[in-house]
């Protein structure tokens, strides 16, 4: 069978690729590394309870191992000692800070556990060598995906208002609304509102306001116009709206939450073949630089017997995740004539800080997340420090130690029970307030995915090795973001003393490092990953500098498309799965010229 | 187990459609038809743990989205030609085991758990229309024959274009349009203002649910939804423990995918509970009481939205997820009758 194009990823960019071409009558084949078990509703079932079941649920719980396809998980990650890397998971990890953030390979890749949020990028966002003269240009500019944003809001069904969105610039196209109404803002998202009411903090001199505004959520709301919202695949009926069920991470019980296999569902099957259990091993070169064929090994069982397959067509569609593309460039010998795959690589190291309110807060209700702190996500400040979102969550301390088990836990520990029990519980947990800053990071010729002999998977494929640490740029931020911390801390009547910034057991968090910030203070800072992998195969305007042009076709191979998070010359502030798939259907018209 | 049948229902409209006072009476029956489905399809539901029968569980599920959307048609129905949808009163509610109201009485209704006993009474309810069958408004033998005589008395009210004016009088901001309010799911509501919308909307109730003899696939194209099959047939597919395929006949049992039932995997809920009998095990009295309260809750809400304010649907489903939660709680505490059941709601109006 030849293919007009073969897909290799069936997570939120394969999928998108898989649609477009499909829906435009092009024969695709989709080779996912991972089982298909999401397709079905009873399938999907074996997920939720299975997280039911976990004790840790991690961001990866719900979904089985997998021997030949393996991806990392939370439980893998340890401080890594100097010098000796650490080989506890799949990812290898050179340290000097581990790699916090995990990914996943399944059908439907990771968006069967993300969180859903998806803010645009702000225009500096693509200009920040321009504007402040630190990291890189992107070849696009916010104007160029302006149409492409629209529609990755309309594809996976995003909820928002406009009028919350318009900030830093954020401009939308002629009478353009989100799909759906924006998620009703809890009421702890209203009491931090309140708190926060004309609080500015000042950074590098100049005064920014700290205020709480509603987040752009692919989670299904009450529809605008003739918008209606998909529900769970092979269940339509079910997760029309979101239920504030609270486990969009890992796994929304009802499929309010958009994941990639609702575009699977809604591709053309005449065309479009999806083929899981195979992972891409590598891409076969031809004479002229063309990609010629894709070697595959098929898996029956997981650890089980394996066949090696190829297949070929006239173009070739890398959507395996930033990491997994990266390898699979690197294990090819393919498309590296800048030396910059697999470089690059950024996340959003995510802090934190919390405290015991004095009165109530409202915590645990409604989904994990509905507001943010979106107002210092641009400003002069990023020419000496990253920016970043402040995460608001509605599940009181959250990642700072799992409440609210680990509060029963530790008040049974001390005796109570019965009456007193609740009662504390009751007191205790609703006035739990925790700040997250997801912060950006500068692109880094040293921080990158490399493969090597020495480290393979049950099937012969690289693990991916990884090296990786933060500069002062986002280590200052960190100290800066201490600024918002206290002054929302203050507003709220926690005393400096009842204000906490590190984890009750650091030890448990594998990120550490004792920084001096310009001012010569001390600082002990922790973070962990956000699961924002950007920058392996970055786009750009010349190949010697990047991988791929801004239609993420390949400088060194004209049939190969490398695309999602990884094309991302620098990562912004945003959770990128939105501006990835906006990237990608810009990408489309280039693919189907080569196919017409 | 000793079933007490319910003494004959008195009828309470005239028989026949002749006036639109007779077309508004024979709509709030419907009203009533509609909703009396609900319960013992919910005590189904709500009986099979979360996380088992999954294929059962979605079927059912579906079932009951689509009962509540055909309670919205009934109300546009009923506000296009004037009338006032009554939901939160006693008489509203039926007392199980029931008849269902305006059949010819040929089987009771109970609230059971998810059995096949359950199932047989649900294919009863839903049982297909032959394709010569006749309108008849107040001794039904299945639901279609009813709505082809609401049908007929509404073309009868409406033979003229000045009578079909008069007929449609509702204020239109009475009927519940769109998505807005709405949770989607069975479908959409159809806005009716003349006989053509009324047509639709009662299409629309008969073909997603009892389907006719002749037909099984339940053909929507309006909102590019898959097709699907009419409830008769969902249910069979639970009962047979196969899937139809499109070339099955409506006369076969189905001869597709066998669809995984585990009949054992659900509360052993006891047949039409009633607060009263708890009145001496006061932690399920009070248990019973806080679900009727809700329900209660929830039909004054339902009224509320059918009577000019559509907005108050979105305070009537966050009441049908506390509904669930308390029904699940009941399912899980022994009824007290020695032998093997729990308790479960009993679906009683509180005023």
């Amino acid at each position: 069978m030849q293919y007009d194009a073969i897909v290799v990823g069936g997570g939120p960019i394969g999928a998108h690729v898989a649609k477009k071409l499909g829906d435009a009558k092009k024969r695709v084949l989709v080779l996912e590394a991972g089982r298909a078990g999401g397709l079905t509703w009873e399938g999907y079932r074996t997920y939720v309870d299975s997280f039911y079941t976990q004790l840790v649920k991690d961001t990866n719980s719900p979904y089985p191992m997998n021997a030949s396809a393996p991806f990392p998980h939370e439980t893998d990650l340890a401080r890594i000692a100097k010098g000796t890397p650490d080989l506890t998971g799949y990812q290898v990890q050179n340290g000097p800070q581990a790699f916090a953030s995990t990914y996943l390979r399944q059908l439907g890749g990771t968006s069967l556990h993300w969180l859903g949020t998806t803010p645009r990028f702000v225009p500096h966002d693509f200009h920040m060598r321009t504007k402040y003269g630190v990291g890189v240009d992107w070849p696009l500019t916010y104007a160029d995906l302006e149409p492409y944003y629209r529609e990755a809001e309309f594809s996976m069904g995003v909820s928002a208002n406009r009028l919350d969105q318009e900030m830093h610039g954020v401009w939308f196209g002629e009478g353009y609304d989100y799909p759906m109404e924006r998620i009703p803002q809890s009421y702890s998202d209203q009491v931090l509102d309140r708190a926060t009411d004309g609080l500015t903090v000042d950074f590098a001199g100049r005064a920014y306001p700290v205020g709480v505004s509603s987040l752009a959520q692919a989670r299904n709301s009450i529809p605008r116009g003739t918008y209606r919202p998909v529900g769970a695949v092979g269940n339509p009926e079910m997760g029309q709206r979101c239920e504030g069920n609270s486990a969009c991470i890992p796994i929304c019980p009802v499929q309010a939450k958009y994941s990639a296999l609702k575009t699977i569902a809604a591709c053309d099957h005449d065309y479009v073949t999806v083929t899981c259990q195979a992972v891409v091993s590598r891409l076969i070169i031809g004479d002229s630089g063309r990609i010629t064929g894709v070697e595959y090994i098929q898996y029956e069982t997981e650890g089980g017997n394996t066949t090696t397959q190829t297949v070929s067509a006239t173009i070739v569609v890398l959507a395996g995740h930033a990491i997994e593309n990266a390898k699979l460039l690197l294990a090819s010998g393919a498309s590296n004539g800048s030396d910059q795959v697999g470089r690059n690589l950024m996340d959003h190291p995510f802090s934190y800080a919390w405290a015991l309110a004095p009165t109530t807060m409202g915590s645990f209700r409604g989904p994990l997340q509905t507001s943010g702190i979106e107002t210092l996500r641009d400003g002069d400040f990023r020419r000496q420090f990253a920016a970043f979102r402040v995460d608001l969550s509605n599940v009181g301390w959250d990642i700072v130690n799992y409440p609210p088990d680990s509060n029963v836990n530790d008040a049974v520990n001390a005796g109570l029970f019965g009456r007193r029990l609740r009662a504390k519980l009751a007191d205790e947990l609703p006035r739990q307030v925790r700040l997250g800053y997801d912060l950006e990071q500068l692109p880094e010729s040293r921080n990158r995915v490399t493969i090597s002999n020495e480290f393979r998977d049950a099937i012969g494929c690289f693990r991916p090795v990884i090296d990786y640490d933060l500069s002062d740029y986002t280590w200052q931020s960190m100290v800066e973001s201490m600024k918002v911390s206290n002054a929302v801390f203050e507003r709220l009547g926690i005393p400096p003393e009842g204000r906490f910034f590190e984890a009750p057991n650091a030890d448990d968090i594998p990120d550490e490092e004792n920084y001096r910030a310009p001012d010569g203070k001390d600082y002990k800072l922790n973070f962990i990953g956000a699961g924002h992998h950007v920058g392996t195969h970055r786009m750009g305007v010349n190949r010697f500098e990047s991988v791929t042009n801004r239609d993420q076709r390949s400088w060194d191979h004209e049939n190969l498309y490398i695309a999602g998070c990884g094309s991302f010359p620098t990562i912004g502030t945003a959770n990128p799965t939105l501006t990835a798939i906006a990237v990608t259907l810009r990408s489309i018209p280039d693919m189907l010229r080569q196919l017409r | 187990m000793t079933k007490t049948v319910p003494a004959a229902a008195t009828a309470r409209c005239r028989p026949k459609i002749e006036t639109v006072e007779d077309l508004r009476c024979h709509l709030q029956i419907a009203l009533e038809l509609e909703h009396a489905t609900i319960p013992p399809y919910l005590c189904a539901l709500y009986s099979i743990p979360d996380g088992s029968n999954a294929p059962a569980s979605a079927l059912v599920r579906s079932v009951v989205m689509e009962e509540m959307l055909h309670m919205v048609l009934v109300s546009n129905l009923l506000n296009a030609i004037d009338g006032h949808p009554k939901l939160a009163h006693a008489e509203f509610v039926p007392k199980y085991p029931t008849y269902l109201p305006n059949s010819d009485q040929s089987f009771l209704v109970d609230l059971l758990p998810f059995s096949r006993q359950a199932l047989d009474i649900f294919l009863k309810i839903e049982r297909p229309t032959p394709a010569d069958g006749q309108p008849d408004p107040d001794h039904f033998h299945t639901i279609g024959e009813f709505y082809l005589g609401i049908l007929a008395g509404f073309e009868q009210l409406a033979s003229t274009p000045d009578a079909e004016r008069a007929l449609f009088s509702g204020a239109q901001s009475r009927q519940v349009t769109g998505a807005s309010w709405y949770y989607g799911g069975g479908g959409e509501p159809i806005e009716v203002h003349d006989l053509a919308s009324a047509r639709r909307a009662i299409e629309e109730i008969s073909e997603q649910g009892e389907g006719y003899d002749h037909t099984m696939w339940d053909h929507d194209d309006q909102f590019g939804e898959v097709d699907e099959l009419a409830h008769y047939f969902r249910f069979n597919e639970i009962r047979c423990e196969r899937r139809y395929t499109t070339t099955d006949s409506p006369h076969q049992r189905p001869t597709g995918a066998a669809v995984l039932v585990d009949w054992t995997a659900r509360y052993p809920m006891c047949a039409n509970p009633k607060a009263s009998e708890f009145a001496g095990q006061p932690d399920i009295h009070a248990m019973m009481m806080a679900f009727n309260s809700r329900y209660s809750a929830l039909l004054r809400a339902l009224e509320q939205a059918f009577n000019g304010e559509p907005a108050a649907l979105k305070a009537a489903v966050p009441i049908m997820y506390e509904l669930k939660y308390c029904a699940q709680a009941l399912m899980a505490v022994p009824s007290g009758r020695g032998d093997g059941t729990t308790a479960g709601p009993s679906f009683e109006f509180v005023g």
